[in-house]
This record gives C-alpha cells, sequence and structure tokens, in this order.
C-alpha cells in the first residue's frame, strides 16, 4: 500500500547541507502497521512529509496505492489520514463541526459524513462531548477528536506522526487502542516515534532509522536475529554506539 | 468522493471560517464595543470643541465685509445707524417669527428685544472671496450688479435732479429725522446717504452658522432702516434698501475637516476589525496546531485561502457597517452633521456610496492582511509583522487630512490615500469618476496581487522546510521550468505594471517639450514596462517565454491564409469598432468632453508635421507588439486553467480597461470597441497558437487609424470619409461584414492542423532535459 523507494532529500541552507534522508527504502502491505524509529532528527517526519506529497524529494520515490505522490497530487492525499503530535483543534468550534469540516475538506458528501461521524463518536467514545466546543475539551478528548478526524474520510492509508507524544497513560492507551482498531479495518499504518517501548506494543515491522538512513528493517524477530539484542532500545543503542565508533574512526584516519 | 468545488461546499467553508471568526469575544470586542464607544466619545469631545468656538464667535460680533466697489459708499453709516434702531424698542422692526416663536411658547416677551450680535465692518481689497472663505469676514456686501434702478430712477439728490423725471428718494425722510435728532456728527454729508439706495448681493458660507447669523442681522438692519423710511412715506412705498442673499458654496474648515475624517475613522476601524480575524485565521492555524492537517487535504490552498479571505471582508464589513450605523447615528442625534454640513450629508446615496468604498478598500486591505499574517507563525509574529503595516497605512491616512490635498490622477494609484480622499470627494459632493475609477481599478489590481502573493505564501512554509521559510522564500527562482505563468504571477506583474505605467504616463508631458521626444519615450515606456515586464517575470519565475507568449513561427504553408486573414480583418474589424463606439456613444457612454476633443484635434495637428515612419513605428508597430505580448502572450496563457472562451473574455476585457484609461483623458467610449477588439485578438492568438498573426493585425489596425488621421483633411475634400460620429454607409458595412467572416474563415481555415490550444491546460514542469522535447511535443498538440 505504501511504498518507499530510495527516497533521497537534502536541505541546503546558506552555508551547510542537511542530508535529511540517504535513499531509505521499506514497504507497508495492507492491514500492516510499520514503526518508523528514531531519535529527534533521524529523517521521520521528512518521510512522513514526502509521503504525504509535502516536500519533492531529490531522487527516488513513494507510493500510495500505486500512485507516485507529488504536491499536486489530490488522489493520493485523498488516500491518506495524518495525525501528528503538533495537531490542534478549533477552540470555538464544537467538535461535531470541526469533523464536518474536515470531512468537506475531503469532499465527503454529507450524509455520509454524519454517518461516519456517528459510528466513528461510538469507536472513539467523544458521544458525550460531541457538541462542546473544542476550547471546552480535555487534553485527552482532544486526542479523541484528532484521531476521529484522521478517519472521517475512510483512507486507506494511516500516517502517525509521534502520536502519544503529551500524552498521559489513558491517553496513550486510547492511541494505542486506535492503531489497533485500525489494524482491523485494514489499513496500512506507518507510526513515526521515538517511544520504541510503545513501538512494541502495536507494530507489525519496524524501520531504524538514524541520521537519514534506514539501519534495519523487518519484523521485530528479524532485528533481534541481525543486530543480537533483544529490545528495540538495546538494538538502538548499539546502532548509535557504532555509529559513533565508525564516525571516530573516520576521523582518525588521516592522522595514522 | 467528488473534488469540485460547488457553491454549496465553498459556501460551508466560508462558515467554518466566518464561525470560528465570530465566536470569537476578541471580534465582538472590536465589531460591536469599539464602534459604541469610540463614536458617542468623539461626538462628545466634538461638540465641545464646537460649542466652545461658537461661543466665542457668536453672540459678541458679526462681520461685515464690503466689497471694493461700494469702498467709497456711505452704505456702513447707515449700517450703523440701522443697528442702532434695532436697540430701541419705540422703533425696532416687529418680526413676526419671533412673535410665533413667543406665542407657542406661551409667553410674549415684554422686553426689549433680544440683542443682536453687533456687526463689524471691513472694506475689502476685492470681491472678498477668499476673506469669506477663510472667516475674516461672515457675509462680503457688494453691489447688484443689474441694479438698474441704483441711482437712476431715485432723486440721490435734489439739486442735482435736473429735469429728469424721477421719485422722490426714500430715504429721505429717514436722512432729515436724523439730520433732526443730530444722531451722527455735522461732519459727515448726510445727503451722500440717498446714494445707498439701491439692491444689494450679500454672499454667505452656505451651511455655515456664523455666516446665517450674519445674514440674519443684515437683515434686520435693512428692515430697520426700511421700516424707519416707510414711516416717512405715506403712499407709494417702496423699500429703499434690498438686498439678495447669495449663498457660496465653500466648506467650512469643519466641514472639510470632517468629510475627510469620517472616511479616515471608517477606514481606520474597518482596518482594525480585519486584523484580528486575519492573524486568526492563519498565523492562528499554526499556533493552534491545524495548519498542517489543513494542507494535507486535498482541496486547494487557494481554496482554503478563499474561504478566510471571504470570512476576512466579512468581518471587516460588518465592522464597517456598525462603524458606519454608530457614526450616522451619533452625528445625527448629537446634531454635529446638520450643523456642519446641513441635511445632505447624511443621506442614504452618499452613506451607501462610502459604504462601496469600504468594501472595495477591505478586499484590498483583508487580502494584504492575508499576505503578511500568512507568513507568520505566531500570532506574536503576525502582530510584529502587523505594526509596521499598520503605521504605513496610517502615513498616507494621515496624509490625506492636509488641507488642499487635491485628488488627483496619481495618488488615485496610492492605495488607502485614493479611498481617503475619494470618500471625502462623495462627502462634499464633488466626486470626479475619471479619477474614481482609476482608484477603484487600482485597489481591485492590488487586492488581486495581495490575495495572489497570500496564496503562494499561505502553508508554505508549514510544508517546505520545517516552518524554517522567510521572505527570500518568495523571491527564490523556482527549480522548475514552466510552460505557462499562474494566475497569481499575472495579478502581481499587473499591480506592478498598471500604477507604473500610470504614473509613467501622466510624467510624460513634463518630461520634455519636444514631442518627437516624448514620443520616443512612451515608446521606450511600452517596451520596458508593457512588454518588458512581464518578460523578465517570464524569465525570473522559469516560465518557457515560446509557450507563454506564443514564439510559435507556424508552418510556411499557413502564412498565405493567415496573412489574408489578417489583411481582411485589418480592412473590416475597424468598421465593426466604429460602430460599436458610435453605438455605446449613443447609449449614453461617454465621458470625452468637447476640450479633450480640441486636445485630440491639436495633436492630430501635431503628428502630422512629424515624420510618418516614427508615427507608425510608436502608434501602430510599438502597441502592437507590447499588447499582444502582454495581453495574448502573459495574461492570455496565465488565464491557462479556465476554458478557453472565459480565458479569451477575460484577456479582453482587461485589454478593454486598459485602454479606457489613458494618461490624462478617461475615454470610457473605448471600452467596448477595444474589448472587441480584444476578443478578435485572443481569438485569433488562440487558434493560430502564434503571437504574429495579432501582432501583424494590430499593426495593421492602428496603422489604419494614424493613416485616417493623417489623410483625413484631404479625403474629406474627396467626400469619402464620413463625419466624426455618424455611422458609415450601409455599403460600407455589407463589404465590412463579408470581409470580416471571411477574414475569419481564412484564420480558421489556414490553422488546421496547428499548434491550436484549447483551454484548460494542466500545466506541469518540465523535467530537466526535457525542454526541446516538450517543446517539440507542444508545437504538435
Amino acid at each position: 500500500m505504501i511504498v518507499a523507494s530510495n527516497l533521497v532529500k537534502n536541505f541546503r541552507w546558506s552555508c551547510r547541507t542537511t542530508h535529511a534522508l540517504r535513499g531509505i527504502s521499506f514497504g507497508v502491505p495492507a492491514g500492516e502497521v510499520f514503526g518508523l524509529l528514531g531519535p529527534n532528527g533521524a529523517g521521520k517526519t521528512t518521510t512522513l512529509r514526502i509521503i504525504m506529497g509535502l516536500l519533492r524529494p531529490d531522487a527516488g520515490y513513494a507510493e500510495i496505492g500505486g500512485t507516485r505522490t507529488s504536491p499536486n497530487s489530490a488522489a493520493v492525499r485523498s488516500s491518506i489520514g495524518m495525525v501528528s503530535t503538533n495537531d490542534g483543534v478549533y477552540p470555538w468550534l464544537t467538535a461535531r463541526e470541526m469533523l464536518m469540516y474536515f470531512a468537506d475538506l475531503y469532499s465527503v458528501p454529507l450524509d455520509v459524513a454524519r454517518e461516519r461521524l456517528d459510528r466513528l463518536s461510538e469507536q472513539l467514545q467523544i458521544s458525550s462531548f460531541l457538541n462542546q466546543r473544542c476550547c471546552t475539551l480535555s487534553t485527552g478528548q482532544k486526542q479523541r477528536v484528532i484521531l476521529a478526524r484522521g478517519l472521517m474520510h475512510d483512507p486507506p492509508v494511516m500516517l502517525l506522526d509521534e502520536p502519544t507524544r503529551g500524552l498521559d497513560v489513558v491517553g496513550s492507551q486510547t492511541v494505542f487502542e486506535f492503531i489497533s482498531h485500525l489494524k482491523q479495518l485494514g489499513k496500512a499504518v506507518l507510526l513515526s516515534t521515538h517511544r520504541l517501548d510503545e513501538a512494541e506494543r502495536v507494530c507489525d515491522r519496524f524501520g531504524l532509522l538514524h541520521q537519514g538512513e534506514l539501519m534495519y528493517a523487518g519484523s521485530l524477530e528479524e532485528i533481534r536475529r541481525s543486530t543480537g539484542q533483544r529490545h528495540l532500545t538495546e538494538m538502538f543503542l548499539s546502532i548509535m554506539r557504532g555509529n559513533q565508533q565508525s564516525a571516530s574512526q573516520e576521523g582518525a584516519c588521516p592522522t595514522a | 468522493m467528488s473534488d469540485r468545488i460547488t457553491l454549496a461546499r465553498m459556501a460551508r467553508l466560508c462558515l467554518k471560517e466566518l464561525r470560528e471568526s465570530l465566536r470569537d469575544r476578541r471580534t465582538i470586542v472590536t465589531l460591536v464595543l469599539m464602534p459604541l464607544l469610540v463614536y458617542p466619545l468623539l461626538s462628545l469631545v466634538l461638540n465641545r470643541v464646537l460649542l466652545s468656538d461658537a461661543g466665542t464667535k457668536t453672540g459678541t460680533f458679526v462681520t461685515f465685509g464690503i466689497g471694493h466697489e461700494l469702498r467709497d459708499s456711505p452704505l456702513p453709516i447707515l449700517l450703523e445707524i440701522g443697528y442702532s434702531q434695532l436697540g430701541m424698542r419705540e422703533t425696532a422692526p416687529v418680526f413676526l417669527e419671533e412673535i410665533v416663536d413667543d406665542l407657542r411658547r406661551g409667553q410674549v416677551q415684554e422686553a426689549s428685544p433680544p440683542a443682536l450680535p453687533r456687526p463689524q465692518i471691513i472694506m475689502l481689497a476685492d470681491n472678498g472671496r477668499d476673506a469669506l472663505r477663510d472667516g475674516t469676514v461672515d457675509i462680503v456686501i457688494s453691489r447688484q450688479s443689474s441694479d438698474s434702478q441704483s441711482d437712476s430712477d431715485f432723486d440721490s439728490d435734489a439739486p442735482r435732479a435736473t429735469g429728469r423725471t424721477s421719485r422722490p428718494n426714500p430715504l429721505r425722510p429717514l436722512v432729515d429725522a436724523i439730520r433732526a435728532n443730530n444722531q451722527v456728527t455735522a461732519a459727515v454729508d448726510l445727503d451722500q446717504l440717498l446714494d445707498v439706495v439701491g439692491t444689494y448681493r450679500v454672499r454667505y458660507r452656505d451651511r455655515d452658522a456664523q455666516s446665517e447669523r450674519a445674514l440674519q442681522v443684515l437683515e434686520r438692519i435693512m428692515a430697520a432702516v426700511n421700516l424707519d423710511s416707510m414711516r416717512g412715506i405715506v403712499a407709494g412705498y417702496e423699500p429703499p434698501l434690498r438686498i439678495e442673499a447669495t449663498p457660496v458654496a465653500m466648506q467650512a474648515n469643519y466641514a472639510e475637516l470632517l468629510a475627510t475624517m469620517i472616511p479616515l475613522v471608517l477606514v481606520l476601524m474597518t482596518m482594525a476589525g480585519a486584523v484580528y480575524p486575519a492573524i486568526d485565521l492563519t498565523a492562528g492555524e499554526r499556533e493552534r496546531g491545524t495548519m498542517e492537517a489543513l494542507i494535507v487535504s486535498p482541496t486547494p490552498t487557494s481554496v482554503l485561502l478563499l474561504a478566510k479571505y471571504s470570512a476576512v471582508v466579512t468581518v471587516a464589513l460588518l465592522t464597517a457597517l456598525a462603524n458606519l450605523a454608530a457614526m450616522s447615528v451619533t452625528l445625527w442625534a448629537s446634531g454635529i452633521g446638520k450643523l456642519l454640513f446641513g441635511d445632505g450629508l447624511l443621506s442614504t446615496g452618499v452613506i451607501g456610496t462610502v459604504l462601496a468604498l469600504l468594501v472595495l478598500f477591505t478586499m484590498f486591505f483583508a487580502a494584504l492582511l492575508l499576505a503578511v499574517t500568512s507568513f507568520a507563525k505566531s500570532f506574536k509574529e503576525a502582530q510584529a509583522y502587523l505594526i509596521p503595516l499598520m503605521l504605513l497605512a496610517l502615513t498616507p491616512g494621515v496624509m490625506s487630512l492636509m488641507p488642499g490635498l487635491k485628488f488627483t490622477g496619481l495618488l488615485a494609484t496610492v492605495p488607502l490615500v485614493n479611498i481617503v480622499l475619494l470618500a471625502r470627494q462623495v462627502l462634499v459632493g464633488a466626486a470626479e469618476w475619471n479619477t474614481a475609477l482609476v482608484a477603484v481599478i487600482c485597489n481591485s489590481i492590488y487586492a488581486l496581487a495581495a490575495l495572489a502573493v497570500a496564496s503562494r505564501l499561505f502553508g508554505s512554509d508549514a510544508s517546505m522546510q520545517g516552518s524554517q521559510g522567510s521572505w527570500r522564500d518568495l523571491m527564490l527562482r523556482p527549480l522548475e521550468w514552466r510552460r505557462y505563468p499562474s494566475l497569481d504571477q499575472m495579478a502581481l506583474t499587473m499591480s506592478a505594471m498598471f500604477p507604473l505605467y500610470f504614473i509613467a504616463s501622466s510624467l510624460l508631458p513634463s518630461l520634455s517639450r519636444d514631442l518627437s521626444t516624448k514620443l520616443w519615450i512612451s515608446a521606450g515606456v511600452s517596451f520596458g514596462l508593457i512588454l518588458g515586464l512581464p518578460v523578465w517575470v517570464a524569465w525570473y519565475r522559469r516560465i518557457r517565454w515560446d509557450t507563454t507568449f506564443r514564439l510559435t513561427a507556424g508552418r510556411p504553408g499557413q502564412w498565405p491564409l493567415w496573412l489574408l486573414g489578417v489583411v481582411l480583418l485589418g480592412g473590416s474589424a475597424w468598421m465593426l469598432a466604429h460602430e460599436i463606439f458610435i453605438a455605446a456613444q449613443s447609449m449614453g457612454v461617454g465621458t470625452i468632453k468637447l476640450e479633450h476633443l480640441k486636445q485630440v484635434a491639436e495633436f492630430k495637428d501635431q503628428l502630422a508635421r512629424l515624420p510618418w515612419g516614427l508615427v507608425l513605428f510608436v502608434f501602430a508597430l510599438t502597441p502592437a507588439v507590447c499588447e499582444e505580448g502582454l495581453f495574448r502572450g502573459f495574461i492570455l496563457s496565465s488565464l491557462h486553467r479556465y476554458t478557453t472562451s472565459w480565458a479569451i473574455i477575460v484577456s479582453a476585457v482587461l485589454f478593454g480597461l486598459m485602454h479606457v484609461l489613458t494618461s490624462n483623458v478617461l475615454a470610457v467610449e473605448r471600452f467596448l470597441p477595444t474589448t472587441f477588439m480584444g476578443l478578435l485578438l485572443a481569438w485569433v492568438a488562440l487558434r493560430t497558437g502564434s503571437l504574429w498573426p495579432g501582432v501583424l493585425l494590430h499593426a495593421q489596425q492602428n496603422g489604419i487609424q494614424q493613416s485616417a488621421s493623417r489623410v483625413e483633411a484631404q479625403v474629406k475634400q474627396w467626400h469619402i470619409l464620413v463625419e466624426e460620429g455618424q455611422h458609415l454607409p450601409a455599403l460600407w458595412l455589407a463589404v465590412g461584414g463579408i470581409m470580416f467572416v471571411a477574414g475569419c474563415g481564412a484564420i480558421w481555415w489556414g490553422s488546421r492542423g496547428s499548434p491550436r490550444v484549447s483551454y484548460p491546460v494542466e500545466d506541469v514542469p518540465y523535467e530537466a532535459g526535457e525542454h526541446v522535447a516538450a517543446s517539440r511535443v507542444y508545437n504538435q498538440a
């Protein structure tokens, strides 16, 4: 469903160039949750932006359902639901008004949108505050409204960018349940996070991203075999240590 | 799911933005509370100022100016005598309206008549218009020029009345009484007073309380003098002194100041009303974290922005309406409006016109605000951007308060100033609609340009470089080449070109006295601005010249038919254009005045003395190349997303509008024929896929006009040409019609298999190395 093939992206500033992605490739079939893991600055958000068609890669391509993503591709955008850590709500609109607005943005017919809203409000337990203005909602309630927003147009692909950041245990649990629900619905889910423990709980496969490179990709068992480490956290630490060592060796070369 | 932007969907998107703005209490504060508080407070202050000022001026004295032709007249003495009569109960005249007023109040005054302001008399050196305007005098008394009775019929002086049939001077009894009572010093020759008899013209400031008061005092003095005279005449009473009062339409200082202040305050309040929603709906989206969700939706950014723009305009207009209502009510209730302007100011028509101007201003300013705030990432940042903008907007606003600032063509291109000055003209009833039209068109173009910038900025850095964009992003050259300019690039180019061209055209007459130099400069300006600017924009924004300006030469086999078509159309289109011009004039669409026609005739004479080649270069070739490049090249290409018909119509209307506004003469009649030519030329450009047949047709058309005016006098002698403003002979029209159809047919037939462009066309960027191949594809499309 989601294909990323040899994605390269560099950001050029006046005096330097940042290599955000150095040729990463992975695929996410329908009904699978793929965890794109990595520390801050690893290139997770850039990957998601390319898949959403907000950024054009310098090389390589991304596809959603066989269609290449590009900044002008409305068809690709209609197939994607996006929930990000920075997402907010409209304080002066009710939750219902906001969700119906997003349905309109995705050209969902009114009657379909109403029906979908009823179903989602039941699944995400937002019925009780659907007619409340968003400024009166708690953080957890807002998060559930945001999750519902991502599904209002019933996309086959969901991109989740660190959806649990800033949430308490209960809020995080809601997100996990939501991801399981997406999996049941047969959607391809790309979860970007640096919370490795959480990823272990919900993801089917993982991609370990570090400094714009995909170090490992596969199921937990496959990565365990490759790295010899049991937990994702340990795997990551070993990758980072390995990188530091190779960097220091490279640095030592000229004087050797 | 249909991705079409239907009207209902657009309305729902707008409604969301509006709902969001209007539910916010900060919007409500600006919208409702400010007008409710500001205007009553302003009126209190103004009332205080006016009353204190009025207190110092009225009640103590009024000033009469005596015109220079009455310098030697003893009128001042008689006025003094009349004023003294008013103070005496026995001799003071009884005024009917005072009795009626007293009866209404249920009391009859037994006391002495109310003290009137004492007149001060100033002898003027001229007709007193300036003194009246600046308030040095309150009224100006002069001799009625058509007064035939002044000295001739009456026996002004008994010894001098020799053998002429004359009636007794009606002032004689009064003069005798004065002499008997010894009221004036012996030094005065009382018989001189007899010369005062006659009709006087009094000019006073229209709608000015002090001036009207002075007139009233004069009337009473006259009444007192007349009454005294009447007492001495038994029969054949005729008042010795008569006045004819003429209001002079000149605004008092207050009225002029208020006429400027009202639109300025309204504009400022409208700005204040638009600021908060503009920030909230753009920078607010980022601050709330809703921007990215908006941008990743398949709804185009331009539609999102249009919905936001509608909301900002609506809120700003509601603010304007609330302010206008509050101001009207305050002016009406406090009586300030009537005091300063009389009854005419607050008519529905004037309020409606001012509101229409506010709509225009709001459409511009809302777009400007969105362009600025779209770039900000937070409320604070947006406010930081807006403070300089508001200061910048205040400067021309305050400048418009300057007394004597005239609303010229140049100022009509300056945003904000043009609206304030135009509204001032409307309020004082002196609007000139040619400058008004320039202001309206300029504002519309600026609004379009600002909206174009806003749509490029809105959401741009949310998607690019993780919200780290800068203003430099706007100026960066894109990496990809494109075939056509976008609508916003066209709007921006036009917004820069139109005022620059207008200013250059206005300055042209002052640059040189030599006509041929002026013509060369004019051609240079055309090449530099009309053609040069779009060419530069296309290069800078990496828009291909060949596709944008239709630089295809066509196949050699097509040219014979194209040339035939051009010759037939060139020979006939002017007839149709002429008939449309005449029809427009007969419908009353016409602003060209007689003096303009005289100027044109003089200009034609001057041109006739210049080399023929220069005239053809400046008036035929230059506009043909430059205007075809702009209108049938850059503008028509920018409309590639619309249907062919719409693209042709819009480019033709813009072509027509551009021709309406020449440097000094506004010629509305020119709109319809030039729009017709614009339709024809756009069709030719799209049908042939090449700019060149249109250039030839345009040059031929202009060349025929110039040739006709050059040989006009000679041809008229042969009775071939018809007079200006008359229909062409039916035979000519019939032949012209056939030629026109045949010309269109030749173009149509000759363009078979040529790269005809059928809009809408999706513009896709060129990939590297695709340039040549794409050009070939285009040529074979």
